[in-house]
């Protein structure tokens, strides 16, 4: 399916909420995945990842239990949108980190982005760090779960494997629908009243 | 019409006379909104004059019923927009204005470049479809229209038989064709404003969806006249100019466009804070020229002769308009006794509507004093635009002490709300299953609440101020949030209120006593729509661009000089 980043971002958005995000989390779930896809990252399909793995999970088992300690973790493996949204909230204060079982950690770099200039990732065999126009991509970025992951200040790269791009993204069906499938537990359904009264037409406009 | 150096008051003193947000962001004052000189519509036609853009149709297509294509190239100086207009004969049971229907009398895009014939083609089998089909990132703008079907019959009826249409019928609606939607920004396909929001022409709010609307109105004069040829055959003739011109495009908006100025908060605060400065620019001028006191008087007299036009079944926007017509009544009453060549004269004129007129002529007398201003303010047109990813980062290095003050400070409406009165609750805001568009529901009748979107901002806020209840001053914003993300939406538009002081509604929009309409008239009016008609508190039907040159007169005519027409004493028609 071939989408505007626009949509993919509200798409995922929704899909974030109808996977029980709260509202504020998942407006930043659907930022997060749609700048991937602007990177020609796999950003929809981790949140997928993520929204399966952890559908029904309440919030608080999925974050860390102490972030006073040198390495963050919880009792399951965490959620990148918390984690991400949290390193995201302390900006320059949370430069150098260390996490354990972390899924999707892909999802944490927009975050990160937003908060720092330079940055580096490193989990599995994989290191991500922001170069001038992007960032800088070794090894397969797309992990269901990583073991370990460090965030650290950097120099930038100097070159660029993924570059901000503009315009459309091709997200495969079955991931679109997917999501689409989360995302429809947010509608209400009408009912004959509703659909009189909540659009408030009812009136005849054929004039 | 204005000085030639207007004296550019000092920055201070307009600072001063910025009027605050909760005067401003009321939704009863907002409902009462009316078109300025900033106004899109009248920005995008003051850069197609100034910039020369030719338009010319290049296609036209059409079938003896009324089916085919049209397309309509805009060359500007660096790129150039063209329409694609698909027209239907469409049965008449088909036709409804709501977001439910599945066929129109006429579908569009707003093609990025010049469209080829593949392009055309490809479009045939998804534009007419709207919803259910698909665009590329080549469209910038999907819209569909129907006919108002009297006055579509009647001009083509007259034209037909070589007369031109009754005035008065023209004017009882206003327009041909009516758009029940015009989408952008990446819907069904479409281009991400991103792709060109950096284009000088389009990259202010609502640039291309309203220049799409501009050229929508050629085509309904076009197809009207192509129907009176059918029928006509060499009796047939053109509609006249005059008589043209007073027609706009009809819109109905409903719900859908409510939850906009909710979820773009950054874009509602650099509306309101262009047209906020430009007030304030007004009133902070120590005198008023001869020049500018004779234009202001005379867009006066042509929006009071103008309301003639203004007509609303609509039993409270009537009486509105009554009132803005009495309010006129009075201000050219007051204006006798030489307000305007004393001393601060835009001030004190703005003090003396306050304290003695309706909010709609309070607001129309705003709109009035920054009309003759255009050398004042015409620069604010630019800075309307907003990314609300740049706002969007929560600072959570903020004490949970110091997010408490800023919430008392903005949000002291909100908190002085009781979210556990019932009407204080008595909406909700959903997204309907059936269309997947935004809609109203009554939460103590109907099932759903839980499915809510969170658009009440101020019982977002109450909520977290309950949370907080209980947590220490000094602890960091991110780590109440790392426990209590469910209000990090809260937290975010607490923050944001502390820079954009316009960014928020202060009003609780989950209220029994919450009009949907107050938010469609001040997004609308920031369009640049005029007689607003509302149908039920939940949508609304206008005309945009009445008066407007068409066009093939632009280049020949005032651009900007539409928006309270000359009326018919001053202009007479040939009948």
């Amino acid at each position: 399916m071939i989408v505007s980043l626009n949509e993919a971002d509200v798409m995922a958005a929704k899909a974030a909420r109808g996977a029980g995000r709260p509202w504020g989390l998942a407006q930043e779930a659907g930022r997060a995945a749609s700048a991937l896809e602007a990177l020609r990252l796999p950003g929809a399909a981790c949140l997928l990842d993520v929204l399966n793995a952890t559908d029904g999970v309440p919030c608080e088992e999925l974050r860390p239990g102490s972030t006073q300690t040198a390495c963050w973790q919880a009792e399951i493996p965490m959620c990148p949108l918390l984690v991400g949204a949290f390193i995201s909230d302390l900006g320059a204060l949370s430069q150098k980190v260390m996490l354990r079982q972390v899924r999707s950690p892909l999802l944490l770099v927009p975050f990160c982005l937003m908060a720092f200039d330079n940055v580096v990732f490193n989990w599995s065999d994989c290191t991500i760090r922001t170069s001038g126009d992007g960032i800088s991509a070794q090894g397969d970025p797309k992990t269901a779960i990583a073991d370990q992951v460090s965030i650290d200040g950097s120099a930038p790269a100097r070159e660029t494997t993924h570059s901000w791009q503009r315009g459309a993204v091709d997200i495969a069906d079955e991931i679109w629908e997917a999501l689409s499938a989360f995302a429809h537990r947010t509608y209400v359904p009408a009912s004959e009243a509703s659909r009189l009264k909540g659009a408030g037409a009812g009136l005849t406009d054929n004039d | 019409m204005v000085d030639a150096t207007p004296v550019l008051p000092a920055e201070t003193r307009v600072a001063e006379l910025m009027r605050p947000p909760q005067e401003v962001m009321r939704l009863a004052r907002m409902g009462a909104s009316h078109q300025t000189r900033l106004s899109f519509m009248r920005a995008i036609l003051r850069r197609i004059k100034r910039e020369g853009w030719q338009v010319e149709r290049t296609i036209w297509d059409v079938d003896e019923k009324g089916v085919g294509v049209g397309v309509y190239e805009a060359r500007g100086p660096e790129n150039t927009y063209s329409l694609i207009a698909y027209a239907n004969d469409l049965p008449p049971e088909k036709r409804s204005d709501r977001v439910i229907a599945t066929e129109w009398d006429a579908s569009f895009a707003l093609f990025d470049g010049v469209p080829t014939k593949a392009d055309i083609d490809r479009l045939r089998n998804n534009v007419p479809k709207q919803e259910a089909g698909r665009c590329a990132a080549s469209e910038l703008v999907l819209s569909r229209a129907n006919k108002s079907v009297r006055l579509f019959d009647h001009v083509v009826d007259c034209l037909a038989q070589g007369k031109q249409p009754d005035v008065a019928e023209i004017d009882k609606v206003g327009y041909l064709m009516r758009t029940t939607a015009v989408y952008g920004n990446g819907k069904f396909g479409l281009a991400d404003r991103d792709l060109y929001a950096r284009r000088e022409e389009a990259g202010g709010p609502f640039r291309v969806e309203l220049l799409a609307v501009w050229l929508i109105r050629a085509f309904t004069v076009d197809i009207v006249e192509h129907m009176a040829r059918v029928r006509g055959g060499a009796d047939a003739v053109p509609l006249d100019r005059e008589i043209r011109r007073r027609l706009g495009v009809g819109n109905s908006t409903g719900l859908g466009m409510a939850p906009f100025l909710v979820t773009h908060p950054a874009l509602l605060n650099a509306w309101i804070t262009a047209r906020e400065t430009a007030l304030a620019r007004v009133r902070a001028l120590p005198a008023a020229s001869a020049d500018t006191i004779a234009c202001f008087r005379e867009q006066l007299d042509r929006a009071h002769a103008g309301l003639e036009r203004w007509r609303t079944p609509d039993e409270r926007q009537s009486l509105r308009v009554c009132e803005l017509a009495g309010d006129f009544d009075k201000l050219k009453g007051h204006l006798e006794q030489g307000v305007l060549t004393a001393p601060d004269p835009w001030n004190e004129l703005y003090l003396w509507a306050t304290a003695n007129l309706t909010l709609e002529g309070q607001e129309a007398v705003c709109s009035l004093m920054i009309e003759p201003h255009g050398d004042l303010v015409d620069d604010l047109a630019s800075e309307m635009a907003a990314d609300e990813s740049r706002t969007f980062a929560i600072d959570g290095r903020m004490k949970l002490g110091e997010l408490s003050a800023l919430a008392a400070r903005h949000f002291d409406w909100a908190l002085a709300t009781d979210f556990d009165a019932a009407d204080q609750m008595a909406r909700f805001w959903y997204v309907s299953e059936e269309k997947l568009e935004p809609r109203l529901g009554e939460r103590h009748e109907e099932d759903g609440a839980e499915l809510e979107q969170r658009l009440g901002i101020g019982r977002e806020v109450a909520m977290m101020m309950a949370a907080l209840d209980g947590e220490s001053e000094n602890t960091l914003l991110a780590e109440f949030l790392l426990r209590h993300p469910e209000h990090r939406h809260a937290a975010r538009r607490v923050q944001l209120s502390a820079r954009l002081p316009y960014a928020e509604i202060h009003d609780n929009v989950l209220s029994a006593s919450m009009m949907p309409i107050d938010m469609l008239r001040c997004k609308l009016a920031f369009f640049g729509a005029s007689r607003f008609d509302p149908k039920s508190d939940r949508w609304v039907r206008i005309t945009m661009y009445a008066d407007a040159p068409f066009p093939d007169e632009i280049a020949g005519m005032d651009a900007d000089d539409w928006s309270w027409p000359l009326t018919d004493d001053a202009r007479p028609l040939e009948r």
